[in-house]
Parts: C-alpha cells; sequence; structure tokens
C-alpha cells in the first residue's frame, strides 16, 4: 500500500512541473475561454471581439515564448514526468504560431457557403488543444505521459477532419484516420507494454519500480541489451506509432484520402504541426533508443527511401491539389528523415559538439523552411473558388496568373521553394540536408534523394503550369475577396522566400 | 574593394533590382517600364567593357582581378561565401553575356504587342542578372545559384509568351535541366568533400587554384567526381546524347531568352568544366576523355546531320548551338589527350565567347525574318534580298562566322582547338571533327538560299504583301550591329581576349598540365609536384617536343628536353639561357649567365616555389645544388 502511495506521490505536479508547462495551460485556458464564448457571446460584434482577443492572445504567448519570458533551465534532471528538452524550446513557439494560422484559415474557409456546418469555436478549441498537447508531447520524459499526449493530439484530430459534417469526404476522412490511427495507436502501445516488459524482464529493477516507463530507464535497458529481441520489437512498433504522426512508409497510406477530406484549414494543420510533432518525436527516441541504433538504422533507412519513392511516383499522377500536397508532404517528410537519420549518425560519430548542434540545426531548419513554404500555399487554396474543397483539382487554378496575379506569384515562389530551386530558401534548406547526408556517408541516399527530386518537378511545376495559364473556359473566377492585410501577408511570405535564402547560414549560425 | 570590384556588383545586381523594380510596375505606364528596363540592360555591358580595359593593370589575387566579398552570404567557418571576381578566363565570358543581354534586352524592349510586358522584361532581367552572376561569382556554391536563377524565368517566358507546343515543353525542359542540375550539385558537393574547400579563400574557383597551385591532394575517387560533373554539366550543356531538351526549348521559347540561354546560360556547364574538372581533376579527365571525345562527336556528326535535314529556321538554329558544343567539348578533352597542352582550353573560350555572339545574332536575325514572312518554314520564303537587303546582309555574315570564316572570332576558336587535337588517336577522327565546319556550311548557307535567294514561293506572303515587306529598322538594327561588330572585332584582333586567356592558363593550368607528363617530362619531379589522387596515371602517346610552332603564341614547352630559365641581377649577361633539361642545376645557369664571383644570394622563382639559395655555401658545397624547372627565374645579388 505504501508503494502505492508513494508511486503516486511521485506523480504530483510539483511547482517545477507546473512551470514547465506554463505555456500548455495557458493554452488550455484560451481553448477553454474558445468554448465560454461560444455560449456567451450571442451578436456578431461580440463573436468577433472574442476572437479578436483569441488572436491576440496567441501572438503575445509566440512572442513570450521567443523572448524567453518562460522559465527555461534544461540539462536539469527530470525529477518528473516533464523535462525541457532542446526541441522544446523551437517547437512550441512554432506550434503556437501554426495554431493561429490554422485558427485564421479556418476563418476564411468557414465564410466559403457549403463549409458552414463548421463551428467556429469548437475548431479553435480543438486546435488549441491539439497544439497544447503536441508541445506538451516534446516535454515528456515517460512513456505514459508521450501516450496520454500523443491520444489527446490525435484525438482532437479525428475530430478535426472529420468537423464539415456537410461534406461526405470530410467525414469519410476521419472515419479512415480514426481507423488508421486506432491501428497505429494499438501498434504503438503494444510496443510500450513489450518495452516495460522487456526492461522489466533485463532486470533494471531497482530504477524500475521508481519510474519504470521513464525514457532513462527505457533507454538504459536497450543499452545494456541491444540483442534483446523484445526489446527491438517494441522500439520498432513505438516508432511505427511515431512513423504514423510523420507519413513514412509504411505507415503513410492514409495521408492522400485524410488531406483531400479534411476541411483545408485542418489540412494545414496536419501538414505542419502533426508532422512537426512526427518529427520531434523521432528523433527524442532516437536518442532514447540509441541503444539498439545499428539494428534501427538499416529498417529506418529502407522505408524511408522506399517512403520518399513512392510518394514522389504516386504525386505524379494527381490533379486533386490537397492529395499532391499530401503526397509532397510525405517526400518532405521522408527527407527530413533522411536529414535527421544523417544527423544522428554523424552525432554518433563525430566529437566536436559545435558540428553536431550544426548538423541537427540543419535538419531542423529544412522542418521551419517547409512550414515556411506551405502557409502561403494553403491560404491561396482557401482562396479558391470553388464550392468544395475536397474537389479543388488542378484545372481549377487556370488563369490564375491573370485574373489574379498575387496569388499566382504566392503559389509561384512557394513551389518553387518546395520543388528546391534556387533561389528560394527551400534549396538552401535541400543543400543543408545534403550537406549532412554527404557528412554522414550515406551516398546512395543521396542519389535517390536527388532523382526525387527531380521528379517532384513534374508535379510542382505542373502546379505552376496550371496557373500560369490560360483560362480555357473564359469565364472569370470569383475568388474569395483578400483584405488588404492578408495581401500583405502573402507578399510578406513571398519575400521571406527568397530573402531567407540569403540570410539562412546567418540565422543558422 | 576598389572602385572596380564594386562595379563588378553593380553590373551583377543592375538587372536584378531593375526586374523587382519592374514587378510592382502595373500602376507604371509603358514608357517608364521600358525606361527601367533599358538601364538595367545598358549598364552591365558599359561596365563589362569598362573592366575589360582596366583588366589588364589591375591588381590581380592569383589571377582574379575585382575581387570581392561578402561573408555574411555564407559559412565562413565551412568555407563557403559570396565572393566576386574575373579572371582571364572568365573575363570574355562576361563580357560576351554583357553584349548578348544587351543585345536581347533591346530586342525584348521592341518586341511589339507583348502581354503583360512588365513581366516580360523583368523575366529577361531576373535571366540577365543571373547569366552575368554566373561568370563573376567565384565562389562555387554562388556560380551554381546564379546558373539557376534561370530555370523559372525561361519556364515562365516559355508558358507565357512561347510558340507552338509551349507546355509540353516548358515541363520537359524543367524536368531534364534540373536533371542537370542536381547531378552536376552532387558532383560539386562531392569535389568539396574532397577537400577542396579549404584555405584562405574557401570553396571557390580562386581557392582551388591556390590549392592546386601548392599541391592540393584530393580525397576522393576523382574519376567519379569528374564523371558527376561532365554529366551534370552535359546534360546543361546539351552534350549528345542529353541533348534533346535544347531543339524543342529554343525554338518554342521567346527569342531573347533563346538569345540568353543558347548564347550564354549553355557556357556555364563549359565553364565550370575548365575551371574545375580541368584544373583540379585533371586525372579524372584523362579517365573520360575517351567518352569526351566520342559524345562530342556525336555531337558534331549526327547533330549536324540532323540540322541539315531542318525547314524550320528557329530549329536549326537551336540544333546547330547543339552542334557547336561539339567542338567546344573537344577543346576541354585536348588538354588531356595532348598531354596538358592547354592551348585547347583556350581555343574552347574564344569559341565560347565567339558562339554565344553568333547564336545570339541568329536568333535575333531569325527572329526579323518571322516578323516579316510570318513563319519559320525556310520551304515557304525566297526572294526576300530584294527587300530586305540589309537584313539578308546581316543574316549572311552571321552565317559565316558562325560557320567559322577567317574574319570572325569563331575562327580562331575553331583553329586553335583543331590544331590542338593533333595527337588525337585514332588520327581519322580529326578529320571528323574537321567535318563539323562543312556540315554548318552546308545548313548555313542552304538557309540563306532558301530564305533570301532565288524567288519568293508564294507560300508565306502574297506578292503583294511581299511588296510591302520592310527592310530592317533601327531597333532591330542596333542590337545585331552591337553583336556583329563585337564579333568582327575580336575576329581581327583576337589578342584583345586571348592575351588574358593565356595569361589565365598558363598561371593556373601549369600544375595540372604537370599531371599528365609526370614520368615524361625532362624536369626533376620534386615534393612540390603534387597531385596524389585516386586512380591510375594513364598513358598518353608522347608529344614530340618541337610541336609548338602552330600553337600560337607563347606555348609552354613543358615537355621538352631543353628547358629555359631567366637570370638577372648581379651577372654579366641577363636574359634566358637555355639548358639540357638532363643538367639543369643553378650553377650551370650562373656559370653560362657568368655570375658575379662577389655575388651572395640567389633566389629562384617559379608558379610554385621560391626557393633562396645562399651561394656561399652552394660553392663552397654546404648546399645541395638546385635542379631547375622551365620557366624559373633567377635573380642574383
Amino acid at each position: 500500500m505504501n508503494s502505492v502511495i508513494e508511486f503516486y506521490k511521485a506523480w504530483q505536479p510539483g511547482t517545477d512541473t507546473l512551470h514547465m508547462c506554463l505555456p500548455e495551460i495557458v493554452l488550455g485556458v484560451l481553448a477553454l475561454l474558445a468554448l465560454v464564448f461560444d455560449v456567451a457571446c450571442k451578436c456578431c460584434g461580440a463573436k468577433r471581439a472574442a476572437r479578436g482577443f483569441i488572436n491576440a492572445a496567441l501572438i503575445a504567448l509566440v512572442i513570450c515564448l521567443v523572448g524567453g519570458a518562460f522559465p527555461q533551465s534544461w540539462g536539469a534532471e527530470p525529477k518528473t514526468i516533464f523535462g525541457y528538452s532542446l526541441f522544446g524550446q523551437i517547437s512550441t513557439p512554432l506550434f503556437v504560431a501554426c495554431a493561429f494560422l490554422a485558427i485564421n484559415l479556418s476563418g476564411i474557409v468557414r465564410s466559403r457557403e457549403s463549409n458552414s456546418e463548421i463551428s467556429a469555436p469548437a475548431t479553435t478549441h480543438l486546435i488549441l488543444i491539439a497544439t497544447a498537447a503536441a508541445s506538451l508531447l516534446l516535454k515528456a520524459t515517460n512513456f505514459v505521459a508521450f501516450f496520454v499526449l500523443l491520444e489527446t493530439l490525435t484525438v482532437s484530430l479525428y475530430a478535426l477532419v472529420g468537423s464539415n459534417r456537410n461534406s461526405p469526404y470530410s467525414l469519410e476522412a476521419g472515419v479512415k484516420y480514426l481507423i488508421a490511427g486506432g491501428v497505429s495507436g494499438g501498434l504503438m502501445l503494444f510496443g510500450i507494454v513489450l518495452l516495460y516488459g522487456g526492461a522489466a524482464m533485463a532486470g533494471t529493477a531497482a530504477t524500475a519500480l521508481a519510474d519504470p516507463l521513464g525514457y532513462g530507464t527505457i533507454a538504459s535497458f536497450l543499452l545494456q541489451n541491444p540483442d534483446n529481441l523484445v526489446g527491438i520489437v517494441g522500439a520498432g512498433l513505438v516508432l511505427a506509432g511515431v512513423m504514423f504522426k510523420l507519413g513514412v512508409f509504411p505507415m503513410q497510406f492514409w495521408i492522400p484520402d485524410v488531406y483531400q477530406g479534411a476541411p483545408t484549414h485542418v489540412t494545414f494543420f496536419l501538414a505542419t504541426v502533426s508532422k512537426a510533432t512526427g518529427f520531434f518525436l523521432m528523433a527524442i527516441l532516437l536518442s532514447v533508443f540509441g541503444g539498439i541504433w545499428e539494428t534501427l538504422l538499416p529498417v529506418l533507412l529502407a522505408c524511408t527511401l522506399i517512403s520518399v519513392v513512392y510518394a514522389n511516383v504516386t504525386a505524379l499522377g494527381q490533379r486533386n491539389v490537397k492529395r499532391l500536397l499530401g503526397l509532397s508532404g510525405v517526400s518532405h517528410a521522408g527527407y527530413l528523415m533522411l536529414g535527421l537519420l544523417g544527423a544522428v549518425a554523424v552525432a554518433r560519430e563525430a566529437s566536436d559538439p559545435q558540428w553536431i548542434v550544426l548538423m541537427l540545426v540543419l535538419v531542423v531548419a529544412y522542418l521551419l523552411v517547409y512550414i515556411l513554404t506551405v502557409y502561403p500555399i494553403f491560404s491561396v487554396m482557401t482562396r479558391m473558388p470553388q464550392s468544395d474543397d475536397a474537389l479543388q483539382s488542378l484545372d481549377d487554378y487556370e488563369g490564375l496568373s491573370k485574373n489574379n496575379p498575387l496569388f499566382a506569384g504566392t503559389l509561384a515562389f512557394a513551389l518553387a521553394s518546395l520543388a528546391g530551386i534556387p533561389p528560394a530558401v527551400g534549396f538552401i534548406a535541400k543543400l543543408g540536408i545534403l550537406f549532412v547526408l554527404f557528412q554522414a556517408g550515406f551516398y546512395g541516399t543521396i542519389a535517390v534523394m536527388l532523382v526525387c527530386v527531380v521528379v517532384s518537378i513534374y508535379y510542382y511545376f505542373g502546379w505552376f503550369r496550371a496557373a500560369f495559364s490560360a483560362d480555357e473556359s473564359g469565364k472569370g473566377k470569383a475568388y474569395l475577396p483578400t483584405g488588404t492585410c492578408a495581401r500583405i501577408v502573402l507578399i510578406g511570405f513571398s519575400a521571406l522566400m527568397i530573402l531567407a535564402s540569403l540570410a539562412y547560414w546567418d540565422v543558422i549560425s | 574593394m576598389s572602385c572596380a570590384s564594386t562595379l563588378l556588383q553593380v553590373a551583377v545586381a543592375t538587372p536584378l533590382v531593375a526586374a523587382l523594380a519592374l514587378a510592382f510596375s502595373k500602376w507604371l505606364p509603358c514608357g517608364a517600364k521600358k525606361a527601367i528596363a533599358g538601364v538595367g540592360f545598358v549598364v552591365p555591358v558599359l561596365i563589362a567593357v569598362t573592366l575589360l580595359c582596366a583588366f589588364p593593370c589591375a591588381e590581380k589575387i592569383s589571377g582574379y582581378a575585382f575581387y570581392s566579398f561578402c561573408e555574411m552570404l555564407g559559412v565562413p567557418s565551412l568555407g563557403i561565401w559570396l565572393q566576386f571576381g574575373l579572371n582571364g578566363i572568365s573575363l570574355p565570358l562576361f563580357l560576351m553575356a554583357a553584349v548578348v543581354g544587351v543585345a536581347a534586352g533591346l530586342r525584348a524592349l521592341s518586341t511589339k504587342n507583348v502581354e503583360r510586358s512588365g513581366l516580360y522584361y523583368a523575366v529577361t532581367l531576373v535571366m540577365f542578372g543571373g547569366v552575368l552572376g554566373v561568370f563573376s561569382a567565384i565562389d562555387v556554391f554562388s556560380f551554381y545559384i546564379f546558373h539557376e536563377f534561370a530555370l523559372i524565368p525561361t519556364f515562365v517566358a516559355i508558358l507565357l509568351w512561347g510558340g507552338y507546343g509551349r507546355k509540353t515543353t516548358a515541363i520537359t525542359m524543367a524536368i531534364y535541366l534540373t536533371l542537370g542540375a542536381m547531378i552536376s550539385l552532387a558532383g560539386l558537393l562531392a569535389l568539396y568533400f574532397a577537400g577542396a574547400g579549404i584555405g584562405e579563400y574557401g570553396f571557390s574557383f580562386l581557392g582551388i587554384a591556390q590549392a592546386v597551385a601548392n599541391g592540393m591532394v584530393l580525397n576522393g575517387d576523382v574519376s567519379v567526381i569528374f564523371a558527376l560533373l561532365l554529366f551534370g554539366f552535359g546534360i546543361l550543356v546539351s552534350l549528345f546524347p542529353f541533348h534533346s531538351w535544347a531543339p524543342d526549348t529554343y525554338a518554342v521559347a521567346p527569342t531573347p531568352i533563346s538569345m540568353l540561354h543558347a548564347g550564354v546560360l549553355k557556357k556555364f556547364g563549359l565553364y565550370g568544366l575548365i575551371q574545375l574538372g580541368a584544373l583540379a581533376l585533371p586525372l579524372g579527365l584523362a579517365d573520360w576523355q575517351n567518352w569526351i571525345i566520342w559524345l562530342a562527336l556525336g555531337n558534331i556528326v549526327l547533330i549536324g546531320l540532323i540540322t541539315m535535314t531542318q525547314k524550320d529556321l528557329k530549329q536549326m538554329v537551336a540544333y546547330s548551338s547543339v552542334m557547336h558544343m561539339g567542338p567546344i567539348f573537344l577543346g576541354i578533352a585536348a588538354f588531356a589527350i595532348s598531354g596538358g597542352d592547354v592551348a585547347g582550353l583556350g581555343g574552347a573560350v574564344v569559341l565560347m565567347f565567339a558562339h554565344g555572339l553568333s547564336v545570339a545574332l541568329l536568333f535575333h536575325l531569325g527572329q526579323s525574318v518571322y516578323d516579316r514572312t510570318g513563319t519559320y518554314d525556310m520551304t515557304k520564303m525566297g526572294g526576300l534580298t530584294a527587300k530586305v537587303p540589309v537584313l539578308a546582309a546581316f543574316f549572311v555574315a552571321a552565317t559565316m562566322a558562325s560557320i567559322g570564316l577567317p574574319g570572325f572570332a569563331n575562327f580562331w576558336g575553331e583553329l586553335t582547338i583543331f590544331t590542338s587535337l593533333a595527337d588525337i588517336q585514332p588520327a581519322w577522327l580529326l578529320g571528323a571533327i574537321v567535318l563539323s565546319i562543312v556540315i554548318s556550311a552546308i545548313y548555313g548557307l542552304r538557309a540563306v538560299a532558301k530564305i533570301f535567294y532565288g524567288k519568293n514561293t508564294g507560300a508565306a506572303l502574297s506578292d503583294e504583301a511581299f511588296e510591302n515587306v520592310r527592310d530592317i529598322t533601327v531597333s532591330e538594327r542596333v542590337p545585331a550591329l552591337i553583336l556583329f561588330a563585337a564579333l568582327v572585332v575580336v575576329g581581327f584582333v583576337p589578342s584583345l581576349i586571348t592575351k588574358n586567356i593565356d595569361a589565365a592558363l598558363k598561371a593556373d593550368f601549369a600544375p595540372a598540365a604537370k599531371v599528365f607528363c609526370a614520368g615524361n617530362c625532362g624536369a626533376e619531379a620534386t615534393d612540390e609536384d603534387i597531385i596524389i589522387l585516386d586512380g591510375p596515371l594513364p598513358v598518353l602517346p608522347a608529344v614530340p617536343a618541337d610541336n609548338c610552332e602552330s600553337c600560337g603564341e607563347g606555348k609552354e614547352l613543358i615537355l621538352a628536353k631543353n628547358i629555359t630559365v631567366t637570370v638577372s641581377g648581379a651577372v654579366e649577361e641577363e636574359g634566358d639561357f637555355v639548358l639540357s633539361a638532363e643538367d639543369a642545376t643553378l650553377l650551370k645557369a650562373l656559370e653560362l649567365a657568368k655570375a658575379d664571383s662577389e655575388a651572395t644570394f640567389a633566389v629562384v622563382l617559379r608558379v610554385t616555389a621560391r626557393i633562396p639559395v645562399d651561394l656561399d655555401e652552394l660553392r663552397n658545397g654546404d648546399v645541395e645544388d638546385v635542379p631547375l624547372e622551365d620557366g624559373d627565374k633567377i635573380s642574383v645579388e
């Protein structure tokens, strides 16, 4: 009985933990406020004020995070289920920014008649909960917290994907995501249980009782028993669950359908936060599972390479824009994984800490560039004039350069960056990844990556071509009205595409 | 950073800034747009001519003048940062880029009825800026990035203002060129990681030249790196069989874009092969020389034959530009074939300069013909000389230039290349290569005959339309004159550019050339004579010593059995002395020069080293006698 009480005492949040979770607590409060406003505000003006308040709060939160208003001290021994991580510093402001952007996109999406079923406060609430879960997830140091938070994130996403109750595509996508997510969640849980059991069997008993599912315990178990089959299978299954989030073969099959069916702002959220969470989690878990790196590397490398090739080849045939973006996202996730694997491979062998940090920074920078690039594309996509989000195809873009040069120009810069063409920043980011891969000696991987980049030119430039070709049907299109603020934002992002490539290395250093 | 180096940066920046200004040009009147674009096109050529005049006296670092750098743009700790400069090889190409750019710009500005003219000028300006950057950036990654500046403008231009079949061509071109770009990127990264990026000047042509001079050791498979560069750049330069993107692209693209792409942008790959491939990877060049020979032969003979069958004027010019890449590749391969003779490289550079100008002129005039007859189909034209004598004269001149008639710059390039290939094995290949002149003559003169001579067939122009055809206007004449003048001036006074090319080649390529004669040279190989690279040394045919009379001025006799040294200072007879290579030592040279017996100190200066010698100790036998090499300068005090 005593040990049980002690066990639970260990789980009580101390002030340390509360400090660590402050940003997420703020997000949670905002999420609840969103629901409160839904009930309290009856008239339009109040609703607008409420939305404005939440937007302002999010911006303030990002500024505080970046400015360091929240207590940070990593390197401290994690005494509880949470600890600071290197990635936590970057990821939390990033996720909050993505949430802010997604909420704004949802406003635009909702203004189209067919999307009137999406409830505004519910969307805001769910997005904020998902963000809080994601950022807290990266601070977890214990597999229980890991699982709970991951499931919180995933469940919010289930609801978000299916949130357009008018559209059969959205509902279908929601169910597909639920089933796929359920399967992967089950696999992951099985993996965690195997690791737990394996650690216990291997006899790390003393620590086991104190923190049986802590990262530290599992890590030391794997380090000491690299050939333990239970451990290897467990780790593999956990990674499979993370690969589901990131969208790496063999868990990427859900992506085209779910990306197509989900309302556009949710697709954006999936493409950014879900992917980023998967990436950071992978990084964290690769360090936890460092003991079995030699076994994991060939498997992960093979999966990633298949994933990249699959994504690029399948994307060639896509005409639906959102599916195209989904598959292109899979290929980018693949490049990210390759970069991560390379960086970890270099980090294990190199001794110069600055060099290791450089490698990791190059890979994370690729993720940031990807998110930076994807937002303008989604912004333009939400403003395209067709009734059903899920049916937006390349043909809808014809005549864009004539009718709306701002959109066409933004799309051009963003697609060039995604494709990896200089002088857009996407090229420099890819160069960084190539650098890491060269350093790690993965020459075959580099060849595959370059071939895939060439293949991807077809669909990116195909989209580009559609935007710049003449409107066959002859009638003008009714794009959603864009306010000056939105125009400035779009121009700003386009400029950033080019300028960022100049400033890239400074920022890296 | 001097005034001249700022000028160089201004030259590259002006078109890009003008393009940016035009991006917001929807609200400007047409005249203002043209004015901004005009400034963007004209300023660089003025600067380029100024720099050409200033080059001989400019201060040079390892041959690179007007050096400037910006450490902010780059990662200095990794040896990568933006650097600008011009050396003897890039200067004529930079000038050519500027001249072709101004011609293309004037052609763009004088095109009537162009939709969205602001975007049209902006796209051409971005390409122009990129092209200028290619030849003036000496930092390798910037050189690559500037080249890629051109991909999106070309894509957009073909889509919006291109000819028939533009949608497909645009995508095909984008994919093919990206393939070439990615392969060459892999090659450049491989070169970087092989250790070429260390040194005061980082991973740049300058840094690599210095490293080669100091005896750089590359730890990587040189053959593979060179292959990546060869095939990557080869795709970008339309080496057979990777040429299929070129004819369609040039035929479909609007004329100013074709002029810039075919004339200037293609030379990027060849320039890269010279500055990186031949300089840093000479053994790789030797390994792949046979591939280059046979593929270039494909360019010349096979593509030449295809060119002869073309009925469409623009397609014919496009194919001819692909064909002319053959001799240039051979000029580069000649460095290995002849065992270290840089004449071939020099010829390649001159031909690049000349070909850029002549193909741009041909595209420009072709557009003029189209404007008058409404078609590019040569079988439907005829008898135009009666109406457009001046245009006909220009066209004939351009054709002659492209064939290689003496009096135009192309002649010097082709002649030098052919003579540098004297040792090609098997020998009949030289005959096939010289055949290129005949092939160019056939299609060139046939085109002229079909378009301008004979009688009007009536298919394109009815008789009354024919009567209304007007001769070439001023706005078409000016770009044609500019290009023509450049071709003729260099054709009659090639030393304007060849002097600089020669100096650069002799200085930079001497160590690389030594690779080929390791074991065959007269001089003793000392420790400074580098080149520890993977792969076996190739067995090359020995070159007879007196090979140099036909090769143009100043050829280095690296492989001769006699060497020449220069002695100056406290000696009775100053000047050059010929010594036999076996026993060329410092004492012997001093003896021949009748050195002052009281002289105590002498210095032996050569490209790769500076050896001070105390003469007292030398005479006493306390130090070993210094073996001399060809070209050494001895200064006695």
